[in-house]
């Protein structure tokens, strides 16, 4: 293999988050691959999306560790870096896909305005590069040239949740989060999205995880699946595999209870 | 073992019912079998005997319970069982193709894509990626104006060509077939015929599940019932 002295991108151990005496996720493990996605899947509450936040920052762990490999070399812990130089870090080289792309754009700027102000973020500063860049990334993500001067409110769901993918994708990231990219929108518009999706991540050579409660979005996007069930991982396998073949009594329930058109 | 292409040994899969009360179903019970480069090893157990679960087993979408699955991978030999996922998909890329009963692919993706995808992933360029899906798609009689839809509508027999079409495309050195030509007309037959033998006078080593009694007789090298595999 090519892989030998290969680290991976992000190595999870341990990561636990209570609520009061209530438990958001226990003792999540796993590595995450340069060019991996992986998907967490699970029952609304099963602590999938606990686990994203903790990652992202959005919520504090109760224990354990996130290993990062930074483009710098450098390995950091992003559950107990201090704040200012995580959100410095993440700023520059993550991205997070929220379920509601209202969450993650702005709403009162125009369409390239939410593209090309991430890169101001990193330091850009020549007016037409940035246009440019932020043109080129409407491009990739199927949405008309001509609304890049266009307020988001005026935009459909689908356009929305496109738009948030090119806020993110555009400063090249290392990483996404990705919080039910396609839960909010109707099965024909995800279908386009999920293509799309999957044609940047491989095009990108993108790490990726994935929550989603839907077993066929998981099966399309995600090499590797965690299942987790009350917070706790209780199987993780090859996506097809965990699908075809489920180990778990929880994950065949899950599996058998899909409904097929 | 450098002429093997897969070598399973003493395989055992037992499927466990947990929505029935636990129920155990053992399918394979201690399998072994051999593939040797350029042959081609037709199973012939009735409907039900676990053919299928073998081909799943060997492609590393179903987990078995005990033994070895060998298979030939770059310069070396990997065993499937227990393997990492990034590594069977690593041997899925490179080694090992699969034509299943079913097509499973992205919604609106069209057929053109669908079939040069493999080969995209495999580092060849876009537009010999696409060159060479074109011919396999017309040797394999998917008339043209079909190749910018995407496959989901497609009936029964043209679904199986393409699932053919996107494996043979890329050459691997190893096939697993599961009934590639049951929903085929007489001449779509012939084709993936042919493909299964350009594919053993390139060295490939091929272990298919295949009922018709002309098909298998046409591309067999040897034939094996799971049922005398088994040790006791």
């Amino acid at each position: 293999m090519s892989d030998a002295g290969e680290r991976p991108l992000l190595r999870v151990r341990g990561l636990t988050r209570f609520y009061g005496s209530r438990v958001g996720c226990l003792d999540i493990g796993f590595d995450l691959w340069p060019g991996e996605v992986l998907g967490l899947v699970g029952e609304s509450g099963s602590g999938k999306t606990t686990v994203l936040d903790c990652l992202s920052g959005r919520r504090a762990a109760s224990a354990g560790r996130a290993e990062y490999a930074a483009r710098d070399g450098a390995i950091v812990d992003v559950l107990r870096m201090a704040e200012a130089p995580r959100r410095r870090l993440l700023r520059a080289e993550w991205g997070v896909v929220h379920q509601n792309p209202r969450d993650g754009l702005r709403m009162t700027v125009t369409a390239g305005a939410n593209v090309g102000e991430r890169l101001m973020d990193l330091g850009a500063r020549h007016y037409g590069a940035i246009r440019g860049q932020a043109i080129d990334w409407l491009d990739q993500v199927e949405i008309a040239r001509d609304r890049i001067d266009d307020a988001p409110e005026s935009f459909s769901g689908g356009m929305l949740q496109r738009l948030q993918i090119a806020r993110n994708l555009v400063i090249r990231p290392r990483l996404v989060l990705m919080d039910e990219p396609t839960g909010s929108l109707d099965v024909s518009v995800q279908a386009r999205l999920l293509d799309l999706l999957r044609g940047l991540v491989a095009e990108l050579n993108l790490s990726a995880i994935v929550v989603t409660h839907d077993l066929a979005v998981a099966r399309l996007l995600a090499h590797r699946l965690v299942v987790i069930k009350s917070g706790e991982a209780v199987e993780t396998g090859l996506t097809d595999q965990v699908l075809d073949d489920p180990q778990h009594p929880y994950t065949l329930l899950l599996v058998s209870s899909v409904l097929h058109p | 073992m450098s002429a093997t292409g897969i070598e399973v040994r003493a395989v055992e899969k037992t499927f466990t019912l947990h929505g029935q009360g636990g129920l155990r179903l053992p399918v394979l019970r201690r399998v072994s079998l051999t593939v040797n480069a350029a042959e081609c090893v037709v199973l012939t157990d009735p409907s039900g005997a676990g053919k299928s679960t073998l081909l799943r087993a060997v492609y590393g979408n179903y987990v078995v319970q005990a033994g070895h699955i060998l298979v030939h991978h770059g310069d070396g030999i990997v065993d499937i069982v227990g393997a990492e996922p990034r590594l069977v998909l690593e041997i899925r890329r490179r080694s090992v193709g699969y034509v299943s009963q079913f097509l499973r692919v992205i919604p609106r993706v069209p057929t053109l894509e669908v079939v040069a995808e493999p080969l995209q992933a495999l580092g060849v360029s876009r537009t010999m990626a696409v060159d060479r899906a074109r011919s396999m798609l017309e040797r394999l009689r998917i008339p043209e104006r079909l190749w910018a839809l995407s496959p989901v509508t497609f009936s029964g027999g043209e679904q199986q060509r393409i699932n053919v079409a996107r494996v043979f495309v890329v050459g691997y050195p190893i096939l697993l077939l599961d009934e590639p030509t049951a929903a085929l007309d007489a001449a779509s037959r012939e084709v993936v015929v042919e493909l299964i033998g350009e594919a053993r006078a390139r060295g490939a080593a091929v272990l298919g599940a295949v009922h018709d009694a002309g098909v298998r007789a046409a591309v067999a090298t040897r034939t094996q019932a799971l049922a005398d595999s088994e040790a006791t």
